[in-house]
C-alpha cells in the first residue's frame, strides 16, 4: 500500500498575514493521495480546498504563506521511488519549476481566464512539451495536435492555430485538459472544471477526464463543490471546512455512510433531481465564520447539530481513522465507538 | 385569459441585430427568444430551465420590460382586468412594475456598494412614494425582519454581509412593495450548498405568507425539481417541452430534456449512469439550424427534422395534466426520465 502513494500531505498549516489580521486558509491539512484514483476534494468556498491543490505546486498567492507541515512526492523512475518534500524548494526554484506541468499538472475552472490570449492554443501546448522535453518545435506540434485530437477536438490540425477566443467553452476546457496532459504527469489537479459548464457540455468533460485517465493511467485531483460531480468520478473523498479535513473515506462510504455531522448536513441539504418532496430542505444553521476569527474547539461546532456542549468548544479533534478506509475528526467518535454512533444519528435527524 | 392567470406572453420574440462593415449594415440576428408562448399562473413557481444562451434570462426580463420585446404580447391580470405590458406608456409602466420585481443572480454586484442596507431596501419605497420617512423605516425593519436578519445591522454595507445573507438583503428589496410576480434569475446558483438551501426556504415561506407567484428561473434541475409547480424548457431562443413537475421529470416527451435528465451528476455512487452524452454543442442563436433546432445531436432525428420545425403542441396523453412538447413524435417517442437514486 505505502509505496503506492503519490503525495502525501501532513499538517499543513498555509497562513495570510493581511494588515487586518492572520487568515488561516489551512489548518492542519492530513492527506493522502494513490497512485492511479481519483480522489474527490470537496467542501463550501473558503474551505481551503483550492489553497490545498496550489500548496502541492508550491503556489500559494502572495500574501499567503506555508507555515508548516510536509508535502511529500514520490517520484518513480526507472523502478526506484525518490521523495521529494515540495514545501522544502523554493517557489521560483528550479526544482519546483520541474515539477510544476511535469509531475503535477492544473486545469482551473474558466479556461478563458487561464489561458493566454494572444498566443494560440498550439504555441502555449508547445510551449509546455518543450519546457519539459527536449524535442524539436516540429515534434513538439505534432504532439501537440495529438493531444487536441486526443481530447476530442474535432479537426485539431487546424485547430492548433486558432487562439482561445474562437471556441467555445467546452473546447477551451478540452484544449486545457489537452495541455495540461501533454507532458503525461502523474498528477492531474482538476480545479472545478466543469462549474462554469452547462451540464450537457460538463457531462462530456467528465467523460473525458475518465478516458484520459484509464489511458494514461494517471492520478486526479478532482476539486469541486457538486456533489453528484464527486459521486460520478472519485474513487475516494475527502471533506474539508475551515481549512482541515473533518471526513475522508471511499465514495461509497461518503454517500452511504457519512459519520462527521457537516459531511450528513451537507448530503441532506441538496435537492436531488427524482426525488421531489413537498419538505422543507434541511437546511444548516448559521454562515461559515469570519475568517480572522479562529474558532475554539471543533472549527464546526457553531453549526452543528450534534454539538456537545462543555466538549466540543474545548477540544480540537483529530483526524482519526474510524474503521478501515474511514477517518473522521469529531469528538463524537472519540471514546465509545458505537454510543457515540447513535448519538450522532440523533442529533441529525430533525 | 383566465382568472387563475397573472401573466401571460404570447408569441414572444426579440431579437438582438448584428450590425457589421463600415456602413453597419444589419447582416442578421441573434434570435434569443423567439416565438415564445407560455402563460404563469396565479401562485404558483414557473420553472425555466435551460442551457446558457437559450434565452431564459432575456425571456425573464422581456416580461419586465427591462428589454424592449421585439414583437409579442405580454399580458399581466389586475385589479382592472388584463392590461398588455407591451404597450404601456412609461406612466403606467411605471405603475405595473411596481407588480414585478426581480431577485438577481450574484448577490455581490446586484447590491451598490456604496449604499447601506437601508437605503437598498427602502429605494423602491422612497420611489413610488410608500408613506413617510419613519413609516419607511418601520417597513424597511419588518422586512429585514421577514428575511431573517437583524434589522440592527440596517446602517451597515453590502460588503460587510456573507453571500446568503447579500441574496436576503436583495430579496428583501425585491418584497419592498408588494408585488405579485416575483422573477428569480439564478437567484441561489452562486451560492454554496448549505447557504443555497436556506434560501429555497425563505423563497417557499415568503411564497405561502405573501401568496407571490414565481418565474424561477436556473440551470440546476434539482434545485427546479424541488421548488418549482411547473417547468418550461427552452432550447435556444425556443420553449421545447412545458409540464407538470412530476410529469417533465419523469415523463419527458422531448429527446432533449431527456438528454439533459440523464446529464445531471447525481449525489450517489451507486446509481448507474445511463447518461446519454450528447455530441455536440449548444446551436448558436445566430445561426438557428433549419427545422427542429436540436436535430443535429438528437439520436432520435429522422429526415423530417431537418426540414420541418416541429411546434409547441399538446402531448398529454391520456387525460392526464397539460403537457406540451415541440417534437415532430413527441408520441410516439418512449423517453426515459429521470428515476430515484436511493
Amino acid at each position: 500500500m505505502e509505496q503506492d502513494i503519490l503525495i502525501k500531505i501532513r499538517d499543513l498549516h498555509v497562513h495570510f498575514q493581511t494588515r487586518e489580521g492572520t487568515v488561516r486558509a489551512l489548518t492542519g491539512v492530513d492527506l493522502d493521495i494513490s497512485r492511479g484514483e481519483t480522489l474527490g476534494l470537496v467542501g463550501e468556498s473558503g474551505c481551503g480546498k483550492s489553497m490545498t491543490a496550489r500548496s502541492i505546486l508550491n503556489m500559494v498567492p502572495f500574501p499567503g504563506r506555508i507555515i508548516e507541515g510536509r508535502i511529500e512526492l514520490y517520484q518513480k523512475s526507472n523502478g526506484a521511488v525518490k521523495t521529494i518534500d515540495i514545501t522544502s524548494l523554493g517557489e521560483e526554484s528550479q526544482a519546483i519549476r520541474q515539477i510544476r506541468g511535469k509531475d503535477v499538472a492544473m486545469i482551473f475552472q474558466e479556461p478563458m481566464t487561464s489561458l493566454s490570449p494572444v498566443h494560440t492554443i498550439g504555441n502555449q501546448i508547445i510551449e509546455a512539451i518543450r519546457l519539459h522535453t527536449q524535442v524539436s518545435e516540429q515534434e513538439a506540434l505534432r504532439r501537440a495536435v495529438e493531444m487536441l485530437d486526443l481530447v476530442g477536438i474535432p479537426d485539431a490540425r487546424s485547430r492548433v492555430s486558432t487562439y482561445p477566443f474562437e471556441l467555445s467553452g467546452g473546447m477551451r476546457q478540452r484544449a486545457m485538459i489537452a495541455m495540461s496532459l501533454s507532458c503525461n504527469p502523474s498528477l492531474l489537479i482538476a480545479d472545478e472544471p466543469t462549474t462554469a459548464l452547462d451540464v450537457t457540455i460538463q457531462a462530456q468533460i467528465l467523460e473525458l477526464l475518465v478516458r484520459m485517465q484509464e489511458q494514461l493511467h494517471m492520478t486526479i485531483l478532482m476539486i469541486t463543490h457538486n456533489l453528484g460531480v464527486v459521486a460520478s468520478m472519485a474513487h475516494r473523498v475527502a471533506v474539508m471546512y475551515l481549512g482541515k479535513v473533518v471526513e475522508e473515506a471511499t465514495v461509497d462510504e461518503i454517500f452511504h455512510n457519512p459519520m462527521h455531522p457537516y459531511t450528513r448536513a451537507l448530503l441532506q441539504s441538496i435537492p436531488k433531481v427524482g426525488e421531489k418532496t413537498s419538505e422543507r430542505l434541511w437546511a444548516i444553521v448559521g454562515n461559515i465564520p469570519d475568517p480572522f476569527l479562529v474558532v475554539p474547539g471543533c472549527p464546526f461546532h457553531p453549526r452543528c447539530p450534534s454539538y456537545m456542549q462543555g466538549k466540543c468548544e474545548k477540544e480540537i479533534p483529530t483526524l482519526q481513522e474510524i474503521k478501515p478506509d474511514h477517518k473522521v475528526s469529531c469528538l463524537l467518535y472519540k471514546d465509545e465507538k458505537s454510543s457515540a454512533r447513535t448519538g450522532a444519528e440523533e442529533g441529525v435527524s430533525r | 385569459m383566465n382568472a387563475e392567470t397573472l401573466v401571460q406572453v404570447t408569441n414572444l420574440k426579440k431579437y438582438f441585430p448584428i450590425y457589421r462593415g463600415l456602413l453597419r449594415s444589419h447582416i442578421g440576428d441573434v434570435k434569443a427568444v423567439d416565438d415564445v408562448s407560455f402563460s404563469i399562473k396565479k401562485g404558483e413557481t414557473l420553472g425555466l430551465v435551460g442551457e446558457s444562451g437559450c434565452g431564459k434570462t432575456t425571456t425573464g426580463r422581456t416580461i419586465l420590460r427591462a428589454i424592449e420585446p421585439t414583437a409579442g404580447e405580454i399580458l399581466m391580470n389586475s385589479d382592472q382586468g388584463a392590461m398588455n405590458i407591451t404597450k404601456l406608456d412609461r406612466v403606467d409602466l411605471r405603475r405595473a412594475r411596481k407588480r414585478m420585481q426581480m431577485i438577481f443572480q450574484d448577490p455581490y454586484s446586484s447590491l451598490n456598494p456604496r449604499m447601506t442596507v437601508q437605503e437598498i431596501v427602502s429605494e423602491p419605497l422612497i420611489c413610488y412614494e410608500m408613506g413617510s420617512a419613519e413609516e419607511i423605516r418601520q417597513r424597511v425593519s419588518d422586512l429585514l425582519n421577514v428575511v431573517g436578519l437583524d434589522p440592527r445591522f440596517m446602517a451597515r454595507y453590502p460588503h460587510a454581509f456573507s453571500g446568503g445573507q447579500r441574496q436576503r438583503i436583495g430579496i428583501a428589496r425585491a418584497l419592498a412593495l408588494n408585488p405579485d410576480l416575483i422573477i428569480a434569475d439564478e437567484s441561489v446558483s452562486a451560492l454554496d450548498v448549505s447557504i443555497q438551501a436556506q434560501v429555497l426556504n425563505l423563497l417557499q415561506d415568503l411564497q405561502q405568507q405573501f401568496d407571490l407567484t414565481y418565474l424561477f428561473i436556473a440551470h440546476d434541475l434539482g434545485v427546479v425539481e424541488h421548488i418549482c409547480d411547473r417547468v418550461a424548457v427552452m432550447y435556444v431562443g425556443k420553449m421545447v417541452e412545458l409540464a407538470g413537475t412530476e410529469e417533465i421529470f419523469h415523463h419527458p416527451k422531448h429527446p432533449y430534456v431527456e438528454a439533459l435528465l440523464s446529464a445531471v451528476p447525481r449525489p450517489d455512487p451507486r446509481y448507474t449512469l445511463k447518461r446519454m452524452v450528447m455530441k455536440g454543442e449548444v446551436a448558436d442563436p445566430s445561426r438557428r439550424p433549419p427545422g427542429c433546432a436540436f436535430h443535429p445531436r438528437c439520436r432520435y432525428a429522422k429526415e423530417i427534422c431537418k426540414t420541418d420545425e416541429p411546434p409547441l403542441v399538446d402531448a398529454a396523453k391520456n387525460g392526464s395534466s397539460e403537457h406540451q412538447a415541440a417534437c415532430h413524435f413527441a408520441e410516439e417517442l418512449q423517453l426515459a426520465g429521470v428515476s430515484a437514486t436511493a
